[in-house]
């Protein structure tokens, strides 16, 4: 069975909510968009407080080449433009907040079937533009910019990401199982924008049987291949996968489009098809709400911009006392303070987490061990890094390989001083940013 | 017997004498008259390399000050005694130096300024700054990790209840600190016998400052009512004190209601 070479772990995989339905979440009364919900640029406004606006209406506008627009996620009156609310990213950003007026009536020409296999390419792409796009798995990079590789690099293989390695997130595993068609369909679209003879992949993680047996028995007559892979993190890594799937190897500094692929995940793909043949901006995402701490884990189809503690409260609130509450996985999700916090277009999870151990968990000596350097999926000596960070010099270490380093957190796992590995090599490259400008 | 050892001597000794001849003859034939001012000027110099008078290092400082004679290049951290000495030296009169200090604008110890959470990362501003800023909810205070401390040469910091103290006895104000802290709460003040500033550098509103911080500038403007020179402006909800204008009359630090003002006193050597 096909996996990437270097590297890699195995953490408890705790995926409690596998077999939990997707459950839609009510509208809660009050939305926090955040108009950073993405790489590059925020968005900028374009509405005033007091407005109305209808749902799907775009009410922030993109602002840069690397940029999306963030779109009304129901219909309501603007209440403020927030200047400083805190975003899960670990960053505050700017917000607009919608008090719903419970209507969910639709902005004009919304929501409605398209015809969309007369459409160009170019009217696809700029759908999927207008929809406000960004890659859903983590990294939030404008699905357009993405989807429209320079002219001299031709992509000859299209991979949709099923791997989901993150302990305890679901989402991508509930959509596989639920709406097969879905994402078949929106598959097609994407691999229409390419080539005819692009070969398409499904990269689907062994330990996830289900989703492989309804997957294999959907895409038979279609082109499309589904391949199973044995279980490792990171194996939903964009150039891990890339690795396993075909064998390629990016060197230090290359970008997916450099080998001739391009990796879309699936609640990216859900959403090209809801943009595509509905008509619809991205204004909703599924998620998984787990973690041992919370009364019922679930799978929800969330509303962007509902705060977290709207979420606690459907999922029956906390179980007991929380000492931390992660936005995404386990492995590369980040810390949060508050429940105030709301989802945006890259939550695919959260985490409540009574860690007992926390307070006893100190960084100590490197002990040389190499444990780092044997689990880097990217080939990279991160103990290396910590040492030069730890001594103020991060202008020694090479900047394409700390840029090649994705912050996976394998080293940090089986780090046996636990060192916050990945804590010092974002350090360094906000130092080395700092340095620059 | 005896040659083993008289052979390995004597051939020893004359590469030895050859050699340390060579040398001597070398050293005359190549050698750089430098000038004895710059040894001079750089044992009256602190030594510590700091960078805060533009020149990479002490000695690089007496150096272009002795080729170049230039009165306006001083050492800041230099107290006037001494910048007299190199000036009498040099047979010039150099500009008087000003005596700085570095000052906090952030009174937001742990106490007082309101926390969000346990920070458990590395402990450096600049790594707490991608978590939410640190552990206080004051976008604008003292994050209280210690970035400065590790730029300091002088050993004139200290973190006191989770914000930077200044140990004003040994700070020569030099400014490396103020360059390494990421939101800019250190700032270089002119000593003075009586020397007023605000602790605060918050330019939220004052409600949102009161909510946050007890000792906070709000931006109330009593004290730019109260001030007879007019030495107080409020500027975004900030209050700032111009220390040429100021006269150290303290009438501003009766009125301020959140004791944002804070008074010191500098020892001028």
């Amino acid at each position: 069975m096909r996996t990437f070479k270097r590297g890699g772990i195995h953490p408890p995989e705790n995926k409690i909510t596998a077999d939990a339905q997707i459950e839609t979440l009510p509208t809660p009364d009050v939305l926090t968009v955040l108009l950073s919900q993405h790489l590059g640029k925020p968005a900028k406004p374009i509405v005033k407080k007091t407005e109305l606006v209808k749902k799907g209406q775009r009410i922030a506008e993109a602002d840069g080449f690397i940029s999306a627009h963030v779109h009304a996620p129901t219909s309501g009156k603007v209440t403020a433009i927030d200047q400083r609310s805190p975003s899960p990213g670990g960053q505050y950003s700017q917000a607009i907040v919608i008090e719903a007026d419970g209507q969910e009536e639709w902005a004009d020409g919304l929501n409605a079937d398209v015809d969309y296999a007369s459409l160009s390419r170019d009217e696809k792409l700029g759908k999927i533009q207008d929809a406000g796009i960004v890659g859903m798995g983590g990294a939030g990079f404008p699905a357009h910019v993405k989807l429209n590789p320079p002219k001299d690099k031709k992509i000859d293989t299209l991979i949709l990401n099923g791997a989901e390695c993150e302990p305890f997130l679901t989402p991508d595993y509930r959509l596989l199982i639920e709406e097969p068609e879905k994402i078949l369909k929106g598959l097609e679209i994407v691999a229409s924008l390419f080539d005819e003879d692009i070969k398409v992949y499904i990269g689907i993680e062994q330990n996830k049987p289900q989703a492989i047996r309804i997957m294999t028995e959907h895409s038979k007559g279609t082109p499309f291949e589904v391949v199973p892979l044995k279980t490792k993190y990171p194996q939903g890594s964009e150039k891990q996968l890339i690795n396993s799937l075909t064998g390629r190897t990016l060197s230090v500094g290359q970008l997916p489009f450099d080998v001739g692929c391009l990796v879309h995940n699936i609640a990216t793909i859900y959403a090209i098809y809801e943009a595509v043949a509905k008509n619809k901006p991205l204004i909703e995402r599924v998620l998984s709400v787990s973690g041992m701490s919370i009364q019922n884990a679930k799978n929800l189809r969330a509303t962007l911009g509902t705060r977290i503690t709207d979420i606690v409260d459907y999922c029956g609130g906390l179980k007991d006392e929380i000492n931390q509450l992660i936005v995404g996985g386990p492995m590369m999700g980040k810390s949060q303070y508050t429940l105030e916090v709301p989802i945006t277009k890259t939550t695919s999870g959260i985490l409540l987490i009574n860690n007992k151990e926390l307070d006893s968990l100190r960084e100590m000596a490197c002990i040389r061990c190499g444990k780092c350097i044997d689990v880097c999926p990217q080939g990279l000596q991160p103990w290396r890094f910590v040492d030069l960070a730890q001594n103020r010099r991060t202008d020694e270490i090479p900047v394409n390989m700390l840029n090649d380093c994705m912050e996976c957190g394998s080293c940090t796992f089986v780090c046996p001083a636990r060192r916050d590995i990945v804590h010092w090599i974002k350090y360094a490259k906000a130092m080395n940013a700092r340095r620059k400008g | 017997m005896l040659n083993s050892i008289l052979i390995p001597v004597i051939s020893l000794t004359i590469t030895a004498l050859v050699l340390g001849v060579s040398i001597v003859l070398v050293s005359k034939k190549f050698h750089v008259d430098e000038d004895p001012l710059i040894e001079a000027v750089t044992k009256l110099l602190p030594g510590a390399n700091c960078g805060a008078c533009g020149q990479p290092g002490c000695a690089q400082f007496a150096a272009t000050l002795v080729e170049t004679r230039d009165p306006d290049l001083t050492c800041p951290t230099i107290s006037a005694d001494v910048n007299e000495q190199i000036g009498a030296l040099l047979g010039m009169e150099l500009s008087a130096t000003k005596p700085v200090v570095c000052v906090v604008k952030c009174q937001g110890t742990n106490a007082v300024s309101k926390l969000t959470a346990d920070y458990h990362g590395i402990m450096d501003c600049w790594a707490a700054k991608q978590a939410f800023h640190g552990t206080k909810v004051c976008p604008y205070a003292c994050l209280g990790l210690g970035s400065c401390l590790s730029a300091c040469n002088y050993d004139a910091m200290r973190i006191v209840d989770g914000i930077v103290e200044i140990l004003e006895e040994n700070c020569v104000g030099c400014g490396l600190c103020v360059k390494e802290c990421p939101v800019s709460v250190l700032e270089l003040q002119e000593k003075k016998p009586d020397r007023y500033f605000v602790a605060c550098s918050s330019t939220d509103k004052g409600g949102a400052t009161r909510k946050y911080c007890e000792v906070g500038c709000i931006g109330c403007k009593k004290c730019e009512k109260a001030c007879p020179v007019e030495a107080i402006t409020v500027d975004n909800f900030c209050a700032v004190i111009d220390q040429s204008k100021c006269t150290s009359c303290g009438e501003c630090i009766e009125v301020c209601p959140t004791h944002s003002i804070v008074l010191t006193k500098d020892n001028i050597i």
